[in-house]
């Protein structure tokens, strides 16, 4: 039977119990459909997930306590939440600074091929990351790397102080090199949607530059920009094989914790403290993604009109 | 009026000089990364270091296992997305909300999280197979698989496509070779390509459950030979921009 | 509201951009408290000028005087003229309301001082019930209505209408314009239209004002535009006509369906024994009934389509070619399809032009 025929019957009287009994199959049999997906996705994601949340508040012997929670959020465990929380709203703030400002210069310009090629590479970069981009770095800006050793030459040592690649400031300088690219994609769209007409309405209504963005630019970028940012925070914050690669775990972030007590580098009976560690970072994660939803809610409804 | 014209060429220059700037920034390390691996011990440059690479006693092993995880994600990734994502576009169109919501779930947890708990909850005979890292592949590279997707079927109305193939007396298999899969051609190489590029580059998820993949073996060299390490970083970095600009032409030509 | 009106002048105005000559020579003077609709094809200049009037754009030279005062260099900002765009112009993030007091607002007018006066002014417009919608959940012409009264808002010197009402549907077209036509004698302001509906210009205007390729045609009363168009430009972009091939005789007349028509002033110049087209309105057409015996070109009706008061019919003639006649309904009637009939010239003159002119019609 058709669609047509079934919505004729929809409109008018009480459908037939033979066509609502087709409905009712239907329906079933889409659903049925849905399966493999939701049978896959529960083994090997949820099951999982519902692991680390669930011993995070179990002790080694499966009973219930908070002492892991407790635990993660003190002393060493406690210093690598404010290290990595430093680091992700670094890395954030400056990516979102950098991006923005990059692609209001790329519109700025007007540059219809310079624009294909920032968004292709932009897509390309913010999906570099992991071990080629630290191995990248080194031989840039390792001890012995290019850009090193040609700033020695013109006589600055950026090893003669205390700075390295290895440490916080260098981590952040990495970061940069995807979370830019990734404001660029998440932040083109929001700012190609500012219409030319609300800056000549302003200034046709009396307002000055200032004024403009005070009262209508600002406010319609809010949005958009902080989604952004809670993205670049997120993304950073989830970050571990760079970290891995180049601080070598020296650099107390949670991400390189867990992957420690899960080698197996630390005393047996601390192994349920990494679901403590691990539940943490799925609130934050969560919190940043929900704030982010919101965010994006507000600026499709704005931008869309 | 001249001062208006000035202004406006100031601002123009400000633009391509921010952007050169931040050019600077990203092409800095890959021509360094390029010198680095070109660099051969008597301080001559050459290409000693990728010549090596294919020399190392490990290398067969680690490519055929990259290889065998890429084809699992890709393969299996397919098989559960592109039905599931049909399926929510046809019939179960209110169940879109809750599989894209799901499917972009892994965006939320960390992949250093998800191995964490992949490595407790897996039964051990599991975990003693590499296939089941291919397995997660899918998982984590579901938020790019439903998105590539799920475009490729937003912008056609399926279920008239659908209906009408079925009007002709399509069985429902037909439709889905004939009908769906051509149409979702640009969304099905997009979503090839992003999991082959995920699966060349995942680090994390293998290091832990440790399994010698392209990644950790770059890691691994890393420790002993520094200009071999950038030579294979340099090169798994080349292979993947190439698809991965492959897929923003795929992408341009579906808007087109 | 009542307040004195000021006068605008453009003097000289050109504009190029890169090769494209935009504007070449425009002088256009606005009597206080007039409308004048500049009406054109796209690419006219039209907009152009509008712009350059708003200080949105500078002219290469040339003068602009409102109120007797050169503005030429004031910017934008300072200039006092309240713009209705197309479209998409209200401030997403801001109310009704607020969008009608932003003016209001960066002019340090208070709070209270300036919700009451956006809140009159919506009242104006229709809108008093929807201060504090957003402008995304608003209907095109709600939201013209609010870029209208924001527009007012400010008792701007100068309304500037940049085609406001080309993004709506054809009902809500025709109540907005006669709204805004009502609204601009109530306030008295001197209001300069843009727009490429030739009905729109038309029905609005004091004087329209026809434009092609930079360059003012005929500015004049829409009565006289249409009855007597300067240019053929004007004449065939100005109403419908029946185009019409004919020859220039040795007495200077047209032959046009049957009748000798003198040649209408506005004509272009043509020599004697020259091939031309005369553009005849359908409603300067009158038709007879073939038996009825009187004189004209033999056609049979092929379609009728009633617009109410007035029919218009298509009538094909033997010759081939199609014309359209308009007549009274009550007349109409006699003349259904397939009927036979003569047409006839019901004129005195006519418009010719260049064989090949017409081409330019379309553009």
């Amino acid at each position: 039977m058709s669609n047509l025929t079934q919505s004729t019957v929809a409109a008018g009287v009480r459908p037939s119990r033979a066509v609502r009994r087709q409905r009712a199959m239907r329906r079933a049999r889409n659903v049925a459909g849905l399966f493999p997906f939701f049978i896959y996705t529960m083994i090997f994601f949820g099951a999982p997930t519902v692991m680390v949340v669930v011993k995070a508040f179990q002790d080694q012997k499966g009973h219930w306590t908070l002492a892991n929670v407790a635990e993660s959020i003190q002393t060493v465990y406690f210093d690598s939440f404010v290290e990595s929380l430093k680091l992700s709203f670094w890395s954030a703030s400056t990516g979102t600074i950098v991006g923005f400002a990059a692609t209001y210069a790329l519109l700025k310009t007007g540059n219809a091929w310079l624009r294909k090629i920032v968004q292709t590479a932009a897509g390309v970069f913010a999906n570099t990351g992991g071990i080629p981009l630290a191995f990248m770095f080194i031989a840039a800006l390792g001890t012995y790397g290019m850009v090193t050793q040609w700033l020695q030459k013109i006589g600055i040592d950026i090893y003669g102080g205390r700075w390295t690649l290895f440490g916080f400031s260098g981590l952040l300088i990495v970061y940069l090199y995807f979370q830019i690219p990734l404001m660029v994609i998440v932040i083109l769209p929001a700012l190609d949607a500012q219409k030319k007409e609300w800056r000549e309405a302003a200034t046709n209504l009396g307002a000055s530059t200032r004024q403009y963005w005070l009262h209508v630019g600002g406010p319609i970028l809010f949005a958009p920009v902080a989604g952004a940012f809670l993205l670049l925070f997120a993304n950073a914050f989830a970050a571990y094989a760079t970290a891995r690669a180049l601080t070598s775990g020296t650099l107390p972030l949670v991400p390189l914790q867990i992957g420690s007590l899960l080698s197996g580098n630390v005393i047996a009976d601390k192994a349920n403290l990494g679901f403590a560690l691990g539940f943490g970072m799925i609130v934050i994660v969560a919190i940043a993604m929900s704030i982010y939803n919101v965010t994006q809610k507000r600026a499709a409804k704005w931008l869309q009109s | 009026m001249a001062a208006i014209v000035k202004r406006r060429k100031e601002r123009h220059l400000f633009a391509w000089l921010t952007l050169a700037l931040v050019a600077l920034y990203f092409l800095l390390p890959l021509v360094s990364a390029t010198e680095f691996s070109l660099r051969e011990n008597n301080g001559t440059h050459g290409l000693d270091a990728y010549r090596s690479i294919l020399q190392q006693p490990d290398f067969r092993d680690v490519i055929m296992l990259t290889l065998r995880l890429t084809v699992i994600s890709v393969v299996l990734s397919l098989v559960i997305m592109v039905p599931t994502v049909t399926m929510v576009h046809l019939g179960a169109k209110k169940y879109r909300r809750l599989v894209e919501f799901i499917s972009l779930q892994p965006l939320v947890i960390p992949p250093i999280v998800l191995v964490l708990g992949v490595v407790n909850v897996m039964p051990v005979s599991w975990l003693g197979s590499a296939d089941l890292l291919g397995f997660e592949y899918v998982v984590l590279a579901m938020p790019f698989t439903f998105r590539a997707l799920d475009a490729g079927l937003m912008n056609l109305d399926v279920k008239t496509i659908v209906d009408a193939a079925r009007g002709l007396g399509a069985s429902w298999l037909t439709v889905l070779v004939r009908v769906v899969a051509p149409n979702l051609k640009s969304g099905i190489f997009g979503a090839m390509f992003l999991t082959i590029a995920l699966v060349l580059g995942e680090f994390t998820m293998a290091s832990l459950m440790l399994w010698n993949t392209f990644p950790t073996w770059i890691a691994t060299v890393g420790q002993s030979d520094a200009a071999l390490s950038v030579a294979l970083s340099v090169a798994s970095l080349a292979f993947a921009w190439v698809l991965l600009v492959l897929i923003s032409f795929a992408d341009r030509r579906r808007k087109a | 509201m009542e307040r004195t009106s000021t006068g605008v002048e453009l003097r000289n105005l050109r504009r190029t951009f890169g090769p494209v000559v935009a504007l070449d020579n425009l002088n256009l003077t606005l009597q206080p408290g007039e409308l004048i609709a500049l009406l054109g094809p796209s690419g006219c200049g039209k907009t152009t000028a509008l712009r350059l009037l708003a200080g949105l754009d500078q002219p290469d030279s040339g003068e602009i005087v409102v109120g007797g005062k050169d503005i030429t260099a004031v910017p934008a900002s300072k200039r006092n003229m309240g713009m209705v765009f197309q479209s998409y112009s209200l401030f997403p993030n801001l109310t009704a309301a607020e969008n009608v007091a932003f003016g209001l607002r960066v002019r340090r007018v208070s709070k209270s001082e300036r919700l009451k006066r956006a809140a009159e002014l919506l009242e104006l417009v229709g809108l008093g019930e929807q201060r504090d919608r957003y402008p995304h959940a608003m209907s095109g012409g709600q939201a013209q209505r609010v870029a209208l009264a924001r527009a007012i808002a400010v008792q701007p010197d100068v309304l500037l209408l940049d085609e406001p009402l080309s993004a709506l549907d054809a009902k809500v077209r025709t109540q907005l314009r006669d709204e805004i036509r009502r609204l601009q004698i109530e306030v008295g302001i001197t209001t300069l239209f843009v727009t490429h509906d030739q009905e729109e210009a038309m029905a609005i205007a004091d004087r329209v004002g026809v434009m092609r390729a930079g360059n003012l045609e005929q500015l004049d009363l829409p009565a006289v535009l249409y009855a007597r168009p300067a240019t053929p430009f004007v004449a065939s972009f100005v109403g419908t006509n029946n185009v019409l091939p004919t020859t220039v005789e040795p007495n200077g007349t047209v032959y046009v369906l049957g009748r000798a028509l003198a040649v209408a002033a506005g004509s272009d110049e043509l020599a004697v024994g020259q091939a031309a087209n005369a553009l005849l309105r359908p409603e300067s057409v009158s038709l007879g009934h073939r038996d009825g015996g009187t004189d004209g070109v033999a056609g049979v009706v092929s379609s009728t389509s009633f617009f109410g008061s007035v029919t218009r019919l298509t009538v094909k003639l033997d010759a081939g070619n199609f014309i359209l006649v308009d007549m009274p309904s009550v007349i109409a009637r006699d003349f259904s399809a397939g009927a036979e009939v003569l047409a006839r010239a019901m004129t005195n003159e006519v418009v010719i032009q260049h064989q090949e002119a017409v081409a330019l019609v379309d553009e």
